[in-house]
């Protein structure tokens, strides 16, 4: 049993408090007590350059409320580089924060204040950037945040990442849904763009057989991703596979989270939080029966070992050759995953742990061969 | 693009001399343990089409319009001349491409530059560095969209 021994800290200091592990393209946490009970983390690196970033927070959500305690878990699933999904992790929470001061508790417009001003501020960054490093205007994240609190579970949502309840039921154990997403190939996406861009044919394209936003990019609403929401970037020096032929006045993604809100109850065993890395292979059935079924130590190691069996087969090779391939070409077999599972008890595992703040970010440093 | 294809093509009509037999013949010896004065050869190849599963160590992909299967060595895959021809997959299937690996290349082409690998490398052969630099080089070549 882990001791709830943790408190805040920065950089490796606080790696030293609160041990991960890597494993060559694995980062893990095996498990950990965040305010509500345990938790595990655990990423794999597809890119040459980690792009999905991830962190859990746990202590009090406001800097003026001691009361309002709870833990936060967010999952960031960077594209065309990693400054957003970077950019991301260093700055909601302290957002959140700061918007939760401001009325003393946590609220579904505290939290969508906190996604707003976190793309804001990085459109900002990139505008700085244009003269020197422009390209950072095509790069952009998915971000999937998970409050819990007052037992209640909000999840807010840009992107394609997802996040299931594991909900008991007759000796089993049932997949709930908690996430929004906003993919191209979801119906209801593709409908909300068609009806907010109704005079522009090529909104969405299909390219490889799936449908793109312009052509490009799949999820339809990230932060960052500035050339799709200023027509400021969309031009030189960006590279011509980011520039789109026509002028734009209309912002074409927005950064606005899908948000649900739920009250647990003491059927509710656990959330997973991830990439959709984990969701190519792996279904929301799937994934909450392996949670239920084994241990909690290393659980989302075992859920990331899973997902990247699946791949495998689905290459025709074995899981242990596809630990050989190096990061950049692992792309082509599976993407960057990372996976948090959130194990749920009704009241705060001990009162005396609201005084140690947890922190914990995954996700970077990670092997870089660029 | 057509600038690639001509020079696929004409690297296609020099190879004949390169076979799948020795290549086939040489992933058996690298299974043999008794091999003297001669290491295993860090990279090979073979047919699969008779093959019912994939030897360890190996992963198949399929090569050209005609889709013929093959299997490569897992290490094979990170050199960086094959990571071109995986980089041609990407762009022209993308990432989620269901099942095998497709790679959009003549298979005699796909041929011979394995079996260039496989022997040592490319060092004296002209036409296969000017094709693995097209390869390597050009926007055209890295994948189009964002994920």
């Amino acid at each position: 049993m882990v001791k709830p021994c943790w408190r805040i800290g920065a950089g490796m200091e606080r790696s030293k408090i609160n041990p991960t592990k890597v494993d060559g393209l694995t980062w893990y946490k095996d498990l950990g007590l965040h305010t509500f009970g345990e938790f595990s983390m655990a990423m794999i690196q597809a890119n040459s350059v980690m792009e999905d970033q991830c962190q859990i927070e746990s202590g009090p959500l406001t800097f003026n409320n001691p009361t309002v305690q709870g833990t936060f878990v967010g999952v960031y699933d960077g594209h065309g580089g990693p400054e957003a999904s970077r950019f991301i992790a260093d700055n909601i929470f302290p957002k959140l924060k700061k918007f939760a001061s401001e009325g003393r508790e946590i609220s579904e417009q505290v939290i969508s204040k906190a996604f707003a001003e976190t793309d804001k501020d990085f459109l900002k960054t990139v505008t700085k950037q244009w003269p020197t490093n422009p390209q950072m205007a095509s790069v952009g994240s998915c971000c999937l945040a998970g409050v819990i609190c007052n037992g209640l579970v909000y999840i807010a949502n840009t992107g394609d990442s997802r996040a299931v309840l594991g909900r008991s039921e007759r000796g089993g154990v049932r997949a709930v849904q908690l996430s929004v997403e906003h993919n191209a190939n979801l119906e209801s996406a593709r409908q909300e763009l068609w009806s907010l861009h109704p005079n522009d044919p090529t909104i969405l394209v299909m390219k490889h057989r799936l449908w793109r936003v312009k052509g490009v990019i799949q999820v339809t609403r990230s932060i960052g991703d500035a050339y799709l929401k200023r027509a400021e970037f969309n031009r030189e020096p960006l590279l011509p596979k980011f520039r789109l032929p026509e002028h734009f006045t209309k912002p074409i993604l927005s950064a606005d989270p899908s948000v649900t809100i739920t009250r647990l109850s003491p059927q509710d065993e656990f959330i997973i939080l991830a990439s959709d890395g984990l969701w190519e292979h792996l279904s929301n059935q799937e994934a909450v029966d392996i949670v239920h079924n084994s241990p909690r130590q290393g659980i989302a190691r075992r859920l990331l070992k899973a997902a990247l069996k699946e791949a495998a087969k689905k290459r025709e090779m074995r899981y242990s050759d596809l630990t050989e391939i190096h990061p950049g070409v692992r792309r082509h077999f599976h993407d960057d995953i990372t996976v948090i599972v959130v194990y749920l008890n009704p009241h705060p595992v001990k009162t005396n742990s609201w005084a140690s703040p947890l922190s914990i970010r995954g996700g970077y440093p990670m092997h870089s061969t660029s | 693009m057509k600038h690639l294809i001509r020079r696929l093509s004409r690297v296609a009509d020099s190879s004949s001399e390169f076979s799948i037999r020795r290549s086939t013949s040489s992933f058996r010896n690298r299974r043999g343990h008794h091999r003297l004065h001669a290491p295993p050869p860090p990279w090979s190849i073979c047919p699969a089409r008779r093959v019912n599963t994939v030897p360890a160590g190996h992963v198949p992909v399929y090569v050209g319009e005609e889709m013929e299967r093959f299997v490569v060595s897992a290490e094979l895959m990170n050199h960086p001349i094959f990571v071109g021809l995986l980089n041609r997959s990407a762009q022209e299937y993308g990432y989620a491409q269901k099942g095998v690996l497709h790679i959009p290349c003549h298979v005699i082409v796909f041929e011979r530059v394995v079996e260039t690998l496989r022997l040592g490398g490319f060092e004296g052969s002209g036409d296969l560095e000017n094709l693995v630099a097209s390869l390597l080089s050009g926007d055209e070549l890295i994948p189009e969209t964002t994920e």
